[in-house]
């Protein structure tokens, strides 16, 4: 999945948009390998989940159509976009169910920190509607974006650190042994670059909002921090959820709905407050 | 070289912190004495003690704290050596020039082989200070983008001149070889800026946008007068900038030879004022 920078816009997920089934063929493959699996929730068997994806490639509605301070806006990873969930079963949406606002769900799967930086200014500057509260997940903070093969693509998935690039991959696009070996030898393992990094997405996204005057709300999977002297965790909520609870999601790899729910049950109260 | 950073300052030259010299990382007194023996000297530059470098309790080239201003009372400047003003006196670098020109303050946060990252990093700490009324507002911000090819790696000092808090902000040089011996951080780290970031500009010019781009949302959001330039037309290639935004300024921006200054590699003082003048055109 590759991002385009567009500079009048929010990054651009290259997606069709539309509503269909699956996100793309490799989940659908996925899926026809895994439904007799005894893990396979019989809600995930009836082909009711489905991703409606706007014109730039996120689940949510068309961005013209959020009214200013109407809406929540949320940022973060797949557990965010909601993979291989139901749209009502993702966190957010029990937020909706409380307050009636609607979710703009910018949550894209295999993202890191540095997309919702970058995402949170082209919001702000290209005077996008104005949220009532913006919540960011922060995913794990070990991920890491590289440039594409373009000038404005964006590969945004985090070199693998076990396994090299795959050999069609290494061909076509000869940089990502060089990205993969620094990001195993030297990213992972001296996080030093990786903790400011991790600030500077923190200050950045949080300050060009808070510019505007929407108040914001910082969130993440205990697991998906490491330690970082540079941030100030009082205003970080660590959420801490087992992520094996029953129903596992579609893809048999991502938390289920009961997961999803927990996580909303430990951050609600802060949220509902600054709502 | 490197910086000290950390989350509540903006980012610390510690090694020039509150010193005076007349020497300078770059301009030094083995390259001026070769010079002046091999003759080639400039005659104003023939004392030893013809440009003093002051820097600041935050190792900045600046005779002012930035506690010494008021809101909206001073020139923030950003930028490489040529915004330090290597080889040349303070009074004669475009930051103070224009300075006089407006009759504000200056505040030279220029730092000789600086990198774009390090300017980022220095206005992310600068306005978020701003922001927390701890430091004045500017009333103009002038941002000289270094070269983008140039990149800065954060790791843990080994420096007891660093406080435990701090992290160490190291400046590399696709221009310099990859260190031999065992992967350390900084052998990684060059072997990255050469083999990758410095052959296959994709992920440079995504880099350089972001860089841009959010100092300046930052920026705005302290409602700074804010000019941008770059020195070497390095941003031009690079399709996802605004290059109504950055503007580019001739390296040389008169005619014949090159006026130097006293290291005989960065540009002279009369370089400086035409680059003075041209921001204040813009300004």
């Amino acid at each position: 999945m590759e991002l385009e920078i567009q500079r009048d816009s929010l990054l651009k997920r290259r997606v069709s948009p539309g509503t269909r089934e699956f996100l793309h063929a490799g989940e659908q493959a996925r899926f026809e390998s895994d439904k007799d699996d005894p893990r396979m929730a019989d809600i995930y068997k009836d082909g009711s989940l489905s991703y409606s994806i706007n014109s730039l490639g996120y689940r949510t509605g068309e961005i013209e159509q959020y009214r200013d301070n109407s809406f929540v806006l949320v940022f973060g990873c797949s557990y965010t976009e909601g993979v291989a969930l139901h749209n009502e079963d993702i966190w957010h949406s029990h937020i909706t169910k409380k307050t009636r606002l609607p979710i703009m769900n910018l949550g894209l799967g295999g993202t890191g920190g540095e997309v919702i930086r970058l995402n949170s200014i082209q919001y702000v500057a290209n005077n996008l509607p104005k949220p009532k509260l913006v919540i960011f997940q922060w995913p794990g903070d070990h991920r890491k974006l590289f440039a594409g093969y373009a000038d404005n693509i964006i590969n945004p998935h985090t070199p693998h650190i076990e396994e090299d690039p795959e050999p069609h991959i290494a061909d076509r696009m000869p940089w990502t042994k060089y990205d993969t070996e620094w990001y195993r030898n030297r990213y992972v393992a001296y996080p030093n670059e990786c903790v400011q990094t991790v600030y500077q997405n923190y200050i950045i996204s949080n300050t060009v909002f808070n510019s505007i005057g929407v108040p914001t709300y910082n969130w993440q999977y205990f697991a998906d921090r490491i330690d970082n002297d540079l941030m100030d965790y009082k205003q970080l909520a660590l959420v801490n959820v087992t992520g094996r609870t029953e129903p596992i999601a579609r893809d048999l790899m991502h938390p289920g709905k009961n997961c999803q729910l927990n996580s909303y049950e430990q951050i609600k109260n802060d949220i509902l407050e600054l709502l | 070289m490197s910086i000290a950073f950390s989350s509540s300052a903006i980012p610390k030259r510690v090694h020039q912190a509150s010193t005076r010299s007349f020497w300078s990382t770059d301009d030094t007194e083995y390259k001026w004495k070769r010079n002046v023996k091999a003759g080639v000297m400039i005659e104003k530059y023939l004392s030893p003690e013809a440009i003093t470098y002051n820097y600041n309790s935050l190792g900045y080239r600046s005779d002012n704290e930035l506690s010494d201003f008021s809101d909206d009372s001073y020139i923030a400047s950003f930028g490489c050596s040529m915004t330090e003003g290597v080889g040349l006196n303070y009074t004669d670098t475009y930051c103070h020039l224009l300075g006089e020109e407006l009759n504000l303050g200056t505040m030279n946060f220029g730092v000789a082989g600086g990198s774009m990252h390090l300017v980022d990093a220095q206005i992310l700490q600068y306005v978020k200070l701003i922001l927390a009324g701890e430091l004045p507002k500017p009333s103009l911000v002038t941002v000289q983008w270094p070269s983008p090819y140039r990149y800065t790696f954060v790791r843990k000092p080994v420096d007891p001149y660093y406080a435990p808090s701090m992290y160490e902000m190291f400046l590399h040089n696709p221009n310099f070889p990859i260190p031999d011996g065992e992967p350390t951080c900084t052998h990684l780290d060059q072997k990255w800026l050469v083999q990758r970031y410095a052959t296959y500009p994709e992920h440079e010019q995504v880099e350089t946008y972001k860089m841009i781009e959010r100092s300046n949302f930052l920026l705005d959001t302290i409602c700074a007068r804010v000019i941008n330039f770059t020195l070497s037309g390095d941003q031009n290639d690079n399709p996802l900038l605004n290059h109504d935004k950055i503007h580019d300024i001739p390296f040389h921006p008169g005619s014949g030879e090159l006026p130097l200054a006293r290291d005989l590699a960065h540009p002279g003082s009369e370089v400086q004022q035409q680059y003075a003048n041209i921001i204040k055109g813009l300004y």
